[in-house]
């Protein structure tokens, strides 16, 4: 004879847990929803052929993206250093990963100021010779790198960290250099991490304002001139551009999603690694 | 004081470790290494001649360590490696070589396939460069792809997994992923091959079937092997030749059926489930007849003189025997009133006095726990909290049990034949 499952009524722990859940969502949800209704719509097209935006929004893609080519080239040896090697000063290495993120984005930028601006120790040689390092493309570029690469760098080391050191053994005793290793085992099985870290990067370059404003204001990037529309006409101005800020973050998000799904690799020999879920 | 009978190789009397002498021929592997990891201290000296050599020892006895350090992946503190006459590690001259040019192949025990790769792209891996493995070249020409494919295939029949080319790590079995790490291995073309415990990710059915597979893959492969287990069972069904490793020294070593039968120290035999390990007390040299060897539990018997070697004064010695070689013999009343045994014990063997205590039924064979009688009460009461003294197990089969008609409370002689019965030096807590 069959038993019936019986039919019980969920835990009031459980309850309490999803309506907890429901209501963080909401709460990110909420100023979204309110947004598109908020009728910026019609002003869109007109924002469209504001040439000021447009450059804006270039500008924004352009060095969002080069301080994620610039930040991957640094952030993967970095984080493969720190997952795998033990060197003097490792704990300070990992603390300085953390700091772009717990400074406040605007002293991210003073910081960067003194150091890039025409007085400071790099930024006065570049300035003398007419390439000044603030207020220029390089600037964003620097701004967005720094403040972005945390990202790239915790996710990478992640990443690395869960790649079976086995693996990377076995490839040496079948005669393959550290650098093939790297290349041929560990890089590929991390790549899943290391992309979806690589493409929070972009998003957190794209959106960018507090370091930037400070150590280049111009030329404008999408989140800077959308607070100088802001500060000088007002919210209807700055919604029109809110939702081309927006339009681009959902294409990267599920960007993200995409990758990080296709990448899990399911685990190899042992069973004792099959995960389990509750 | 002097011992007959068995034969102590000297290195295990004291707590230098075992430091066996380099033995003349330049086949096979020489190991003697030392190095720390935390706590644990690995001092481990052996040799493994071609063939397939079994490192036994139970978990945390430090021999994945020496495979390791065997195959490059963890550095020496001290000592030497050598490899068919070619030192790969000599820290007196200064010689460490790079596990990638060893050439000695490393199955770890999880196999660590590389989850990214094919079948195919795993055994290449591991290939030559002149087989197109690890160059661009290899992937580039017609030629060169055509070599690796019909090199792939022939080490995939080898293994017996014809056709699994295509197929990913995700999609094997854990017998069949076992079989790739050994194929894979193999395509280096290693001088020697490191099993990390390579069966006991399987289960139990799995690992029977796959145990004459991976011994006859090996003999056909002709590498020099050398395989890390847990399992007597799986040493004894595989090896030629037997390295017993506890506590991160080696405390027996040689053929497989010679080291079986000669455990030179207590934790070798517990290893070898030599299941009866008795203190004891002492030694005294008899008036020409042989060796007096009295238990903690106070029963004597004697040992022929067969003045062999010297065991340091004060060294702790046990007796081991085999629980499934001894005989029980039924002792009537009458002949317990002279304190000599109606029965003389077989030659050179020895014969002990007790009350079966309990028979448990192991379905092939009985287990009988015998109470040794305590003809001298309590004279080393330190060692018999040490160990298990007042007991022996022999094991008897149903038949046997028939025939002596015993039943639990019965007293009986256990007769240990020669072989089957060793000092041993405790070299246990």
């Amino acid at each position: 004879m069959a038993l019936k499952p019986a039919r019980r009524p969920p835990e009031a722990g459980v309850i309490t847990l999803g309506l907890l859940a429901t209501l963080a969502l909401a709460y990110l949800a909420a100023p979204l929803v309110n947004l598109l209704f908020a009728e910026p719509w019609r002003d869109v097209p007109a924002t469209l052929s504001d040439p000021l935006a447009i450059g804006a929004l270039e500008t924004s893609l352009a060095s969002a993206t080069i301080s994620t080519l610039v930040i991957a080239l640094g952030a993967i040896p970095l984080a493969y250093a720190l997952s795998r090697w033990r060197f003097p000063l490792r704990w300070l290495a990992t603390l300085l990963v953390y700091i772009p993120l717990v400074f406040p984005a605007v002293v991210s930028g003073i910081i960067q100021l003194l150091l890039y601006g025409p007085y400071g120790l790099i930024g006065a040689p570049f300035a003398a010779n007419g390439h000044e390092l603030d207020t220029t493309f390089t600037g964003v570029v620097l701004a967005q790198t720094f403040v972005a690469a945390p990202f790239a760098i915790v996710a990478a080391r992640a990443a690395f960290e869960a790649v079976p050191t086995a693996t990377e053994a076995v490839a040496m005793t079948l005669g393959a250099t550290r650098w093939r290793v790297f290349w041929t085992v560990s890089l590929p099985q991390a790549s899943g991490g290391v992309v979806a870290g690589l493409i929070l990067t972009w998003l957190r370059a794209l959106g960018e304002f507090g370091a930037t404003a400070v150590l280049a204001y111009h030329p404008y990037t999408l989140p800077v001139y959308i607070y100088v529309q802001l500060t000088g006409l007002g919210t209807p101005a700055a919604l029109p551009l809110a939702l081309l800020s927006l339009a681009a973050s959902v294409v990267a998000i599920a960007l993200a999603q995409l990758v990080t799904a296709r990448s899990r690799i399911p685990g190899v020999g042992a069973p004792d690694t099959a995960g389990g879920r509750l | 004081m002097k011992l007959g009978e068995t034969r102590f190789p000297l290195n295990v009397s004291g707590a230098s470790g075992a430091q066996p002498e380099q033995k003349a021929g330049v086949d096979g592997l020489r190991v003697a290494i030392n190095l720390r990891r935390g706590s644990f201290h690995l001092r481990a000296a052996f040799g493994a001649p071609p063939g397939l050599t079994a490192l036994l020892g139970p978990s945390g006895a430090g021999k994945s360590l020496t495979l390791q350090a065997i195959a490059g992946l963890t550095p020496v503190a001290s000592g030497a490696i050598t490899l068919n006459g070619v030192a790969l590690v000599d820290t007196k001259r200064g010689i460490a070589t790079p596990a990638r040019l060893r050439r000695i192949s490393y199955v770890p025990q999880s196999y660590a396939l590389f989850p990214h790769l094919s079948v195919a792209g795993n055994i290449a891996y591991g290939l030559p460069p002149e087989q197109g493995g690890a160059s661009w070249r290899g992937w580039l020409k017609s030629e060169m792809r055509e070599r690796r494919a019909k090199r792939i295939a022939e080490l995939l029949r080898l293994v017996r997994l014809p056709g699994f080319e295509a197929r990913h790590p995700s999609q094997l079995s854990g017998g069949e992923a076992q079989r790739v790490a050994l194929a894979r291995a193999l395509a280096a073309e290693p001088v020697a091959l490191l099993l990390d415990e390579p069966l006991s990710a399987l289960d139990a059915p799995t690992r029977e079937a796959i145990r004459d597979d991976l011994r006859a893959i090996i003999a056909a492969s002709g590498v020099p092997t050398v395989l890390v287990t847990h399992d007597l069972a799986e040493a004894r069904a595989l090896a030629d030749h037997l390295v017993a490793l506890c506590d991160g020294y080696v405390v027996a070593e040689g053929s497989l059926a010679e080291a079986l039968a000669s455990p030179p120290t207590s934790s070798a035999a517990r290893l070898f489930a030599w299941e009866n390990i008795l203190p004891v007390a002492h030694v005294e040299r008899g008036n020409g007849t042989g060796w007096h060897v009295t238990l903690t539990s106070g029963q004597k018997f004697t040992l022929p003189a067969t003045p062999t070697m010297d065991v340091a004064q004060g060294t702790r010695l046990a007796l081991a025997m085999r629980a499934e070689r001894l005989e029980v013999r039924a002792i009537s009343a009458e002949s317990m009133l002279p304190m000599l045994p109606m029965l003389p014990p077989l030659p050179g063997g020895i014969s002990l006095r007790g009350v079966i205590q309990r028979m448990t039924d192991a379905g092939a064979y009985y287990r009988l726990r015998i109470a040794l009688d305590r003809p001298q009460e309590g004279i080393t009461r330190q060692a018999e909290q040490e160990m298990e003294s007042g007991f022996v197990t022999a094991l008897c089969s149903p038949r046997e049990w028939a025939t002596l008609g015993l039943a639990t409370g019965a007293r009986v002689a256990i007769v240990a034949p020669a072989d089957a019965a060793r000092l041993v030096v405790r070299d246990e807590v």
